[in-house]
Order: C-alpha cells, then sequence, then structure tokens
C-alpha cells in the first residue's frame, strides 16, 4: 500500500466525523469551487452500470454521474447460456440504461472511450468529445485475444464464434447450433486462466448437449479442447455429463491432446498435437486481458490486467480512479458479473466518500456463480472476501455436491433465477 | 453473549436427532439458545446507515420491488423472523449454503442495523 491512500482516509474520517450538517465544509474547496464533483463512468455492465446507480442514488443529486456504453443495450453474457439452451429468450437477457437516467438522473452518452488524460482528467470520446472527471470509474469488461489461438483471428470469430462477450456472436452461436445436423460434432477450445466466468465454458457444454439431446441426435459429439489441466465445478459437470448426456461430451486436458496447432474455421477442424477434431460447429474461446481503454488509460500490467487496492478498487497507479470487475486483478475473486457487482459498491461507497462527507466502512465482497446442467439442475460455487494488504482474499467458500438430491438441484436452479432479477435490478433500476 | 457454534461433528450428532423427531434434549436446548441470541439482537438499537452499506450485498439477490423467482423479499421484513432467520443461518440450523456463509461473518450488531435498515424500508 502506498502512502498516497492513507491521505485520503484521513480526510474521510475527517468528513464522518463531522456529520451531515457540515457537507460543504468537508468538502474540499476546489470541488465547491466548481459545483457538482463530477464522476464519469466507462463501461455499463455489472461494474459500470452498479457503480453509477449507487453513486447517484445515494448522493441524492450531490454528485454529477455520466455514464458512457458504445451500446444502446446490454445483453448480459450471464444466462447467454441459457439462451443458448432454450431457457430464455434474447430479449430477456437484452437490458438498457434508460431507468438509470429517468430515476437518478445519471447522464448515459452512447460513444466509444478511447483515452483517458489522467493529469488533465479528461475522457476522450470516438466521437469527438472531451468529458471532465473528478472521479473516473472504468469498468470496460474484457477483451479477446485472438492470436492466443492459431489460425484464430476477430474476422475468424464470425464463423466460429467466441460468444465471450455477449451480443451478435452470441447469436451467430446460437444460429449454428440450431442448424446442427444429428451426426454433426461441435469442437470447443476453452480458455486460459484467468478468464472471465470460471464455469461458464462448461455450463455451455452443458447447454449445447440439452439442445442435441432433445432433439434426440444420437451421434453428435461435443469436444471440449482444454488448455486447463482441471476447470471449475468439474466434479459437478463431469457427474452431470455422465448423467444426462453420456457418451456425448469429451474432454481433453492438455495431457491428451498436447496443444493446439492450428484451427481452421472454413474447413471446421481444430489441429492438435494428439488429434484433429472435426466439427460443423467450432466454438473458439481465447485468452482475455482488461478491455482496451484500461490500457490507454496506463493502468494494467504485464499480464494485460489491472492491480487495484484491495480496500477501495482504486487502481494502484492513480488514486481518482476506480477499476472494476473483470478488468481487475481481484485476488481470489472470480471474472464475474456479481463480483463485478460487489466490487461496485465498495467503489461507490469510497467515490461518495472522496467527494462527498458520507461514511465509509470498510469493504466486503462476495460471490456465487450458479450453473445449469440439465433442466432443473443447478449447481452453484460461491464465497465472502475481504481485503488484505496483499489481495482480495476468500474467508470462506462453498460449493454444491456431487449426488445431491433432485430436489435441492431444481431448488438451486430457481435461486439462480431469482437471482438473475435480483442482479438485473440492482444494475439498471 | 456467547455465540452458538456449531462444528461439524456436532451438526452431524444434531441434525440427524432433529430429523428422527428424538427430541433430544439437546434440540430443544438449541432452540432456546437460539431464541436468547435473537431477543439480544432484537434489543440492539441497529444503525439504519450502516444496515444500509450492508444491505448493498442482499440487493444482488434480493429484489426491491418484488420477491424474485426462488428467493424471498426481504424489505419491509418482519425484524423478528429477518433476526431469527439470520441467526438460524449464521448458527448453521438452516441450511442455504449462500446464506450460512454470508451470515456466518454477520455480528449481532451488523444483523441489527441490517434489520433496521430493511424495515425502514417498508416506512418509506
Ligand atoms: C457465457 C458466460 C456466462 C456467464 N455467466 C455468468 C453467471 O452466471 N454469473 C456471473 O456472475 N457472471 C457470469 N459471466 C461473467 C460476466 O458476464 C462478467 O464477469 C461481467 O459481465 C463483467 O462485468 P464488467 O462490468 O467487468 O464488464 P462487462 O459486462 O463486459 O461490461 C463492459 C461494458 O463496457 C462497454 N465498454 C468497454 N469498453 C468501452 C469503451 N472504451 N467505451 C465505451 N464502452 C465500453 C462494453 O460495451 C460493455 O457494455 C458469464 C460470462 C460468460 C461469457
Amino acid at each position: 500500500m502506498t502512502q498516497k491512500f492513507k491521505t485520503s482516509i484521513t480526510r474521510r474520517h475527517f468528513g464522518a466525523l463531522l456529520g451531515a450538517g457540515a457537507a460543504t465544509l468537508a468538502m474540499p474547496a476546489y470541488l465547491r469551487a466548481q459545483g457538482r464533483p463530477r464522476v464519469v463512468v466507462v463501461g455499463g455492465g455489472p461494474g459500470g452500470a452498479t457503480a453509477a446507480r449507487y453513486i447517484a442514488k445515494d448522493s441524492n443529486g450531490e454528485i454529477d454521474v455520466t455514464l458512457i456504453d458504445a451500446n444502446e443495450t446490454f445483453t448480459t453474457c450471464f444466462f447467454s447460456n441459457l439462451y443458448l439452451g432454450d431457457f430464455q429468450s434474447f430479449d430477456d437477457i437484452t437490458h438498457n440504461w434508460d431507468q438509470l437516467v429517468a430515476n437518478h438522473g445519471i447522464t448515459k452518452i452512447t460513444a466509444y472511450a478511447t483515452g483517458v488524460d489522467r493529469a488533465a482528467k479528461t475522457v476522450t470520446l470516438d466521437n469527438g468529445d472531451t468529458v471532465e472527471y473528478d472521479r473516473l470509474v472504468l469498468s470496460p469488461g474484457i477483451d479477446i485475444v485472438y492470436d492466443s489461438v492459431p489460425g484464430y483471428s476477430e474476422e475468424v470469430s464470425e464463423i466460429a464464434p467466441h460468444a465471450w462477450r455477449a451480443g451478435r456472436q452470441t447469436q451467430i452461436l446460437k444460429e449454428k447450433l440450431d442448424a446442427l445436423e444429428d451426426g454433426q460434432h461441435i469442437v470447443m477450445v476453452a480458455p486460459p486462466n484467468p478468464y472471465r466466468c470460471p464455469p461458464g465454458p462448461y455450463e455451455r457444454v452443458s447447454m449445447f448437449a440439452h439442445v442435441l439431446k432433445r432433439k434426440g441426435f444420437e451421434n453428435s459429439r461435443i469436444y471440449v479442447i482444454d488448455p486447463k489441466e482441471a476447470f471449475s465445478k468439474q466434479a459437478l459437470f463431469e457427474e452431470g455429463w455422465a448423467r444426462h448426456y453420456p457418451g456425448m461430451v469429451e474432454w481433453y486436458g492438455p495431457d491428451i491432446h498436447g496443444g493446439i496447432l492450428n484451427v481452421d474455421a472454413k474447413a471446421g477442424i481444430v489441429e492438435t498435437d494428439f488429434d484433429t477434431f472435426e466439427g460443423a460447429l467450432l466454438n473458439i474461446i481465447p485468452a482475455q486481458r482488461a478491455g482496451a481503454i484500461a490500457h490507454e488509460a496506463g493502468l494494467t500490467n504485464e499480464a494485460g490486467w489491472v492491480p487495484i487496492d484491495p480496500y477501495t478498487m482504486r487502481s494502484q497507479e492513480d488514486e481518482e480512479v476506480y477499476v472494476l470487475g473483470d478488468a481487475t486483478v481481484a485476488g481470489d475473486m472470480p471474472k464475474s458479473g456479481f463480483s463485478a457487482n460487489s466490487q461496485a459498491k465498495v467503489a461507490a461507497m469510497n467515490i461518495r466518500g472522496d467527494l462527498t462527507d458520507a461514511n465509509v466502512f470498510p469493504a466486503r465482497y462476495a460471490n456465487t456463480c450458479w450453473s445449469l446442467i440439465e433442466t432443473d439442475d443447478g449447481v452453484k460455487v460461491g464465497a465472502q472476501y475481504q481485503p488484505t494488504d496483499e489481495k482480495i482474499e476468500s474467508v470462506s467458500s462453498f460449493i454444491s455436491q456431487t449426488g445431491e438430491s433432485d430436489e435441492l438441484r431444481k431448488e438451486t436452479y430457481e435461486e439462480s433465477l431469482g437471482w438473475y432479477d435480483g442482479i438485473i435490478e440492482d444494475m439498471f433500476s | 453473549m456467547p455465540r452458538l457454534r456449531f462444528n461439524v461433528a456436532i451438526m452431524a450428532i444434531v441434525l440427524p436427532a432433529l430429523a428422527a423427531g428424538i427430541p433430544a434434549a439437546v434440540a430443544a436446548e438449541d432452540a432456546t439458545e437460539i431464541e436468547v441470541i435473537v431477543e439480544s439482537i432484537l434489543a440492539i438499537d441497529g444503525d439504519p446507515a450502516f444496515g444500509e452499506y450492508l444491505g448493498g450485498e442482499c440487493a444482488t439477490c434480493h429484489r426491491r420491488s418484488a420477491p424474485a423467482e426462488g428467493i424471498p423479499q426481504i424489505s419491509g421484513i418482519d425484524p423478528q423472523h429477518f433476526v431469527h432467520a439470520m441467526v438460524e443461518y449464521r448458527e448453521g440450523i438452516r441450511t442455504n449454503e449462500v446464506m450460512r456463509t454470508t451470515a456466518a461473518r454477520l455480528s449481532d450488531e451488523e444483523i441489527a442495523a441490517l434489520a433496521a435498515h430493511f424495515t425502514d424500508r417498508a416506512a418509506r
């Protein structure tokens, strides 16, 4: 921890002690001079939308909040696998920021942020505009590192979708899945760590299998070529695949396939050291890194992610810039929508503490990731976290067990439906 | 106030006893002890502002506007009912793992603050 964080903590305590009546006194003079303090949020996903909403809602108009997202709508990656499995429609998983504007006075700008000038405290947009901030929040999600898989590229992703950022990619994957005929195969190349949503690829495999099984396909296979030796909820997925989809899913770790040599999307093949896998549908999920704006802002480490202060979610490079969600190195927390939403509340509280006399309480974080294996067969993994000087650390955790009753699995699935409605309301209402 | 701390070994004895309907004095004693904790928490004057911050975690799953499928609404909940449920999760009587790990790190003061916050929400 660097010294610079300490100053703001002292000032925050000072603000807290003065109480509500002394708001203007506790506010630094430079802010009083220029009117309402301005917070700019780049990225309207679980990290950015939640942060914008909590800052605006809890500051009762004291802070001016601008949310910048490149799109008019937001399709959630979470539940996008359930869309593939026909448990959700595309509309069900597509939302917008209109309520944030109407209910909390947030300004939404639809533009792509191309750069951050941290000295001038401005964000530049692709429409040529410049937006000034007192505090900046970046929650840009991930960029796909296309060339981490030999033969893969952004262009090839139109034929062999990754669908690891939701939207058109997800629809391409769904169209290709629905077009399969019995005897045609699916090849998935799974991503290396760290990546967004650790159980995501394996939930997706389950939803692929669900669709093939429902159509009565007996001769189609799903091959998973994985760069990892083990994966999230592995025992639960393997048990579920054997139970619901016997013989349909074949998973290959690096010990067996020996490395991915090439993807030829037109020919529909994935070549590995061990064998060549053929599929009418290739789902290639490459390595990932923080969204481009985090790199532009000069906040990323060599691995391509943003180190943060575990107590506040401030970037370690700049105490006036907070970074959330998938883009960060969040210690033991996985890259999930739940995590991003949890981190956003800690950041929102600290930003209000920075800019107004709001109380700042000690950070705490939580995450739960639900996955659906087959109709009414839901599983979950989750943990509680606390900040330490080194990282955000897990303090207690749980995971569904193999052999659980059908009743419990159904309850777990229903709980995930409740969670989806809950987090959507928490982000967008 | 002594906090009940079931360890796994004790749970293994208590739960089958409950299921088998063997009204072991143990089970009755636990029920009483839970009541004692609940009463002592209800006696605390919870801080709704602190509760509002802590309640941010609840809002990820529990909708404010309506009950979510598979997850109950807690806005405006009766404090007695809320505190009772949270203590039962914390002490490992209720089984939902998300709620158990969530409640496990809440102190009596924090449960009281949450109760004050969620009760307060109904009034507004
Ligand atoms: C298949 C799949 C299943 C998943 N399932 C779950 C699940 O069940 N539960 C769960 O919790 N998580 C799940 N996740 C993970 C979850 O989707 C992510 O962790 C989460 O979306 C991360 O939120 P974020 O705010 O960091 O970024 P994002 O959600 O990616 O949001 C970033 C936003 O910023 C915008 N943006 C980026 N850069 C700029 C820029 N320069 N200018 C303007 N706008 C910009 C983007 O358009 C986007 O709208 C899943 C992911 C996948 C792929």
